[in-house]
């Protein structure tokens, strides 16, 4: 055997999300807004609005969803940075988006405003302070709907509060496969916080990947809310960690060998469906992440297991079906997305280098 | 003391864990099972406790004509003003929902209603500092530009005209 197991926060959390929910105080909400007969001319307004203060502290593109095709709705949906209900509003709705996709700002899903901020790893602090910049300014030409009992006023009292949602998306390979998340989630349900499959329940490509979240918005301050899901999320990236070293313990080498299997596949195939993929790919992270895939006594890698996890979470979301057309520059069928995705995949596998 | 859900019949108290705090809720037995039944979903729960809370289904917000019925029936309400217009109905709801009714974050950055005015201000002078080069009077605009970079320094803390 090779490299030893990774005991790093990278090797776990994958990406860190937080957004904000807002209003305006002159308009009614989204879902009574797009009742309303000058709704359209309404929604300009807010989007012209938001856009004017969010261009004067970076460079933003703007999709107005009522002009945009379906694929690349599907697209933006697929790599996070808009919603379901911001596609259930689409005469009225809209996304700003960064160049570098890190603050995506929707307009009109089921509030007026949602801002999320979004970066690789585990970052709560500087996640937050990104945020509230983003909030600041577009708060600084308009009222955000505010209470002095309640706080920011959301559609869906859920939200109410801080409308603030902290995120973190979790790669929990030994916890699911042995069956202790069971044990670990109503743990965390008594802590306040949600854990979700990252793609929507039941899709069947969920790769192990669960999103833990704040489920309480009013009664803690940001702060306090940023400190329970950081400590909690701590707690089980150790638990990970601890996991994944009794895995390799007891499992050994035929774990190893089922590992480097789904490699062999993933570098040798012709077509490969999303659920299969999304299943390789979350063996393979796992090799990186046991040091399966280390080189021994060679310093110089060009990339550390961390890195090459980091890069096959590109790979994934650059796989789904949308983002694969956006790739080819035209929509293909279903079978013809397989060999796309088994040639795209083996060659950048290859290109990553792995020490197999 | 009469149940906090039906407000009919007279409430028990019950104990349970939310958030890491432990929330009293005084509630008659049979809106506590149709409440807190382990059996349930939690939109169940959620949409069961809805339609649950008391007040008169017709009554409306007097801005944006949201019924209660329809806050009921839907999760969501109209605009910013329901949360006054419904706020006796919304507060049991809101506890139960949150855990709490009070709000505890960061209070807004900056006064709204002023930042807005002066946004406003700095709009109406950018239209006049574009006439003011178009007609070529550059000693108007080189004022108009330093009133605005001062408007900007006051919204966002940023120099420069755009």
């Amino acid at each position: 055997m090779t490299g030893e197991v990774k005991a790093t926060y990278e090797s776990v959390a994958v990406s860190t999300r937080i957004r904000l929910a807002r209003n305006f105080q002159e308009y009614p909400f989204p879902g009574r807004l797009e009742k309303d007969a000058h709704a359209q001319e309404q929604a300009a307004e807010m989007i012209r609005r938001i856009g004017d203060e969010l261009n004067r502290i970076e460079d933003f593109r703007l999709y107005t969803m009522a002009d945009i095709p379906n694929g690349t709705a599907a697209f933006l949906k697929e790599r996070n940075l808009i919603s379901r209900d911001l596609l259930a509003h689409r005469r009225i709705s809209a996304v700003y988006v960064s160049r570098d996709e890190s603050i995506s700002v929707m307009v009109n899903e089921e509030d007026h405003i949602r801002e999320q901020y979004f970066t690789k790893g585990f970052d709560l602090q500087r996640a937050y302070e990104r945020i509230a910049g983003i909030d600041e300014a577009i708060g600084a030409s308009t009222p955000f709907a505010y209470d002095e009992e309640f706080g920011y006023l959301t559609a869906c009292p859920t939200n109410l509060g801080t409308g603030m949602r902290a995120s973190v998306m979790l790669f929990l390979p030994a916890l699911s496969r042995r069956g202790v998340i069971r044990t670990i989630m109503p743990i965390l349900s008594k802590k306040g916080l949600t854990v979700r499959g990252a793609f929507g329940e039941g899709s069947g490509a969920e790769g192990e990947l669960f999103q833990v979240s704040n489920e309480n918005t009013l009664g803690d301050s940001e702060g306090e809310i940023l400190q329970e899901v950081e400590r909690t999320v701590s707690a089980v990236v150790k638990a990970e960690i601890a996991e994944r070293r009794r895995m390799r313990v007891e499992e050994g080498v035929s774990l190893r060998d089922k590992l480097l299997r789904s490699y062999g596949i993933l570098t040798h195939c012709a077509t490969l469906g999303l659920g299969e993929f999304m299943a390789l790919a979350a063996d393979v992270k796992l090799g990186l992440a046991l040091g399966f895939f280390d080189d021994e006594g060679d310093d110089d890698a060009d990339r550390t297991a961390e890195e090459l996890m980091y890069g096959m979470e590109d790979i994934i979301v650059g796989m789904r079906p949308a983002n694969i057309d956006e790739l080819n520059g035209a929509p293909l069928s279903a079978q013809e997305q397989d060999i796309y995705r088994a040639e795209y995949v083996s060659k950048a596998l290859r290109g990553m280098r792995f020490s197999v | 003391m009469l149940c906090a859900n039906c407000g009919k019949r007279p409430a028990a108290e019950y104990t349970k864990n939310k958030g890491g705090k432990t929330l009293k809720l005084y509630l008659c037995p049979s809106c506590y099972e149709l409440l807190y039944s382990e059996k349930r979903e939690e939109a169940d729960l959620f949409s069961s406790y809805l339609n649950g809370i008391g007040g008169e289904r017709k009554r409306k917000c007097p801005v944006c004509d949201t019924t209660l019925g329809e806050f009921k029936s839907t999760g969501l309400l109209g605009c910013a003003y329901c949360y006054t217009a419904f706020r006796e109905e919304l507060t049991p709801t809101i506890y139960y929902i949150q855990g709490a009714t009070r709000y505890k974050g960061e209070p807004p950055k900056v006064n709204a209603e002023e930042a807005y005015d002066t946004a406003l201000r700095r709009e109406r002078l950018k239209a006049e500092f574009d006439r003011a080069v178009r007609s070529g009077d550059s000693a108007r605009a080189e004022a108009l530009k330093a009133e605005i970079i001062e408007l900007n320094r006051f919204l966002d803390g940023s120099g420069g005209v755009k």
